[in-house]
């Protein structure tokens, strides 16, 4: 993944999204600041714990749900400034798998007609005549379908085959980009490799951009070209699978990767434990949002917010024990 | 493998009202229920014509007769035939609370949808004053609409849909909210799809299941409205064949030992409700999906 900007697909700058606390005027701070670029055919991964924001940011780059401020650049246009039907003409641009299958296909529609949702409105808002019949057959065999589940309804099927209509569905409206938000995570672990491999199958054949949304690192490290560990709404370090999961910088991800668990019994396995839990996105911590949990926290890592620093190689990391080292 | 085979089997489109039908035979209480509906719903177009007289006319000398050869179910205090009122008054007991909860769930539905999507102050307001409805009892509410509109069949009908529409709008409000919240609306949003499209497309087939269950028990209720509000003399008038204005009306005889009057429409009241309650509880039982339906 060369880092020239002619491929890139996305670029995120600054995005912010405040909820409002139902019934009190508190104010929680779902995502704080996240910036990054996503190139054309690449994957990134989003980690983090529950709570994190992971999930928040896929649904705010689609503008599912509105982000509170930042910019969000699509093919020099920024989805922050459109206006609700120019957005809609661009939504097939960027589609989305949901986490569980069973709720992310209509009970009442066949498979045929869920594409049909998805492309009967993708050809009149863009005014081009679609042969629906022939994309349907196409993007069936694509996930590898056989063609007689057209008619068959969600309930017909199992939950691999559901999945893999949401994906059908995701990829009829040919998309440049598609948020998977843990795509695995409701499915058996022989089902999840099969999706898995399909899903690396048709980046290669159609040069989809993805964000992978997980807590699993293995499929993260599995699939992913570009991981994000996101804590508490923001990014603490960005770099690629080699850099993030063998050299981790920050020590959140440090404690994450230890947390691996490796085939092998000659190795030993230093797990690295964290006390407490992530704190409350209601009253941001004033430093370093991970200090209060940090092995290494000094004084300076309570008193100030660490920045993004770029380390070398892509390699991004947001700590003051390591920028200062 | 066996899935390619499974999906080979053409499956036929399942006729659904055929399939409830045979569901409802299967079921003997179940089947009286449908026999019930049916015959009311005959006598709503056949009523009158199957009448052995008049239902409307009154034999003078003929007055107070107890049942007999001529006059199956007697004759009431003015000389009608209590068997010819009682067919007749079919026609206009099940119309009206078939109309009018047909007209409760055409207003509901929408109604419910909109405060359910769009959440905002004012759809909150409307569903506040909907809770505010559905607290006054319905009969008390539906009796004073008639009477501030005055007594005739469209004003019975306008009391019954509004009294009763307050309870769709909430259910179907409810199943806005939950449908709304699954990720199949979210998919389709994020493929470009109006509001319209996912208002009519997908929340409103999802949602739609338990108000038909719900409506079809409510019109047993809505027969014992309608029959209500004429018992108490706030509906139709005599010598409009009604149910509840028969049963009222015989009330005075029936201290001096003539029952008939009253008790043959009350029958008929009673037997109606029995059967739409029992063709609204099939319902319910049959698009339960976790009941077997052979």
């Amino acid at each position: 993944m060369a880092s020239d900007n002619g491929n890139i697909v996305l670029e995120v700058k600054n995005l912010v999204k405040e909820f409002k606390a139902p019934g009190s005027k508190a104010v929680v701070h779902a995502i704080n600041d996240v910036s990054f670029e996503l190139h054309r055919g690449e994957t990134l991964g989003l980690i983090g714990e529950s709570g994190s924001g992971k999930t928040t940011v896929g649904r705010c780059i689609l503008r599912l749900i509105e982000p509170t401020s930042g910019s969000i650049m699509y093919k020099d246009m920024d989805l922050m400034k459109l206006s609700g039907k120019e957005l809609r003409k661009l939504r097939p641009d960027m589609q989305m798998v949901f986490q569980d299958p069973s709720n992310a296909l209509n009970p009442k529609m066949n498979v045929e007609n869920t594409l049909l949702d998805t492309l009967n409105i993708k050809a009149k808002l863009s005014g081009e005549k679609l042969d629906t019949d022939a994309i349907i057959k196409k993007v069936l065999d694509q996930v590898a379908m056989e063609e007689d589940y057209r008619l068959r309804y969600p309930a017909e099927m199992s939950g691999g085959y559901q999945q893999r209509v949401c994906i059908a569905r995701a990829i009829c409206a040919d998309p440049t980009l598609v948020v998977l938000d843990e795509p695995t995570s409701a499915l058996d672990l022989p089902v999840c490799a099969g999706i898995l491999d399909l899903l690396r199958r048709l980046q290669e054949e159609l040069g989809i951009a993805y964000i992978y949304i997980s807590h699993d690192l293995t499929t993260i490290k599995y699939i992913c070209h570009r991981v994000a560990v996101m804590y508490l709404g923001e990014f603490v370090e960005v770099g690629s699978i080699d850099q993030v999961f063998n050299t981790p910088m920050h020590p959140y991800s440090n404690a994450l990767m230890s947390s691996v668990m490796v085939p092998d019994p000659t190795k030993k396995a230093e797990v690295v434990t964290l006390e407490g839990e992530i704190p409350s996105p209601i009253n941001l911590p004033q430093g370093c949002f991970f200090a209060a949990r940090c092995p290494k926290a000094t004084e300076e890592c309570f008193k100030n917010h660490p920045q993004m620093v770029d380390m070398g190689g892509g390699h991004k990391v947001r700590c003051h024990r390591v920028t200062s080292e | 493998m066996a899935d390619k085979i499974a999906a080979g089997t053409t499956r036929k489109k399942k006729n659904e009202l055929l399939s409830f039908l045979r569901y409802m035979l299967r079921r003997p209480g179940y089947t009286v229920g449908l026999i019930i509906v049916a015959t009311s719903i005959f006598l709503i177009f056949f009523g009158t014509a199957l009448a052995p007289y008049p239902p409307e006319m009154s034999f003078s000398g003929l007055e107070r007769q107890p049942p007999n050869a001529a006059h199956i179910f007697g004759t009431d205090s003015v000389g009608m035939d209590v068997f010819s009122r009682v067919l007749a008054g079919t026609k206009i007991d099940v119309t009206i609370a078939l109309v009018g909860t047909f007209l409760s769930v055409v207003i509901g539905i929408p109604l419910g949808l909109v405060i359910g999507y769009y959440k905002n102050f004012i759809s909150e307001l409307i569903a506040r004053a909907l809770d505010l409805i559905q607290s006054i009892p319905v009969f008390v509410l539906a009796m004073v609409l008639v009477a501030v509109r005055g007594g005739g069949i469209i004003n019975i009908i306008m009391a019954i849909a509004f009294v009763n529409a307050p309870i769709y709008a909430r259910m179907m409000r409810g199943q806005t909210l939950e449908q709304k919240g699954k990720s199949y609306v979210e998919a389709s949003r994020c493929a470009g799809n109006s509001d319209a499209v996912i208002i009519f497309k997908h929340i409103l087939p999802n949602g739609l299941t338990p108000i038909f269950a719900q409506a079809t028990v409510n019109l047993g209720m809505a027969i014992m409205l309608s029959a209500g509000i004429s018992f108490i003399g706030a509906g139709v008038k005599s010598p409009t064949a009604e149910w509840g204005l028969m049963v009222s009306m015989g009330t005075n005889e029936i201290i001096l030992g003539q029952w008939w009057t009253s008790f043959f429409p009350g029958v008929a009241i009673a037997i109606t409700v029995l059967g739409y309650s029992l063709l609204g509880d099939a319902l319910q039982h049959y698009l339960d999906p976790l009941e077997r339906k052979d």
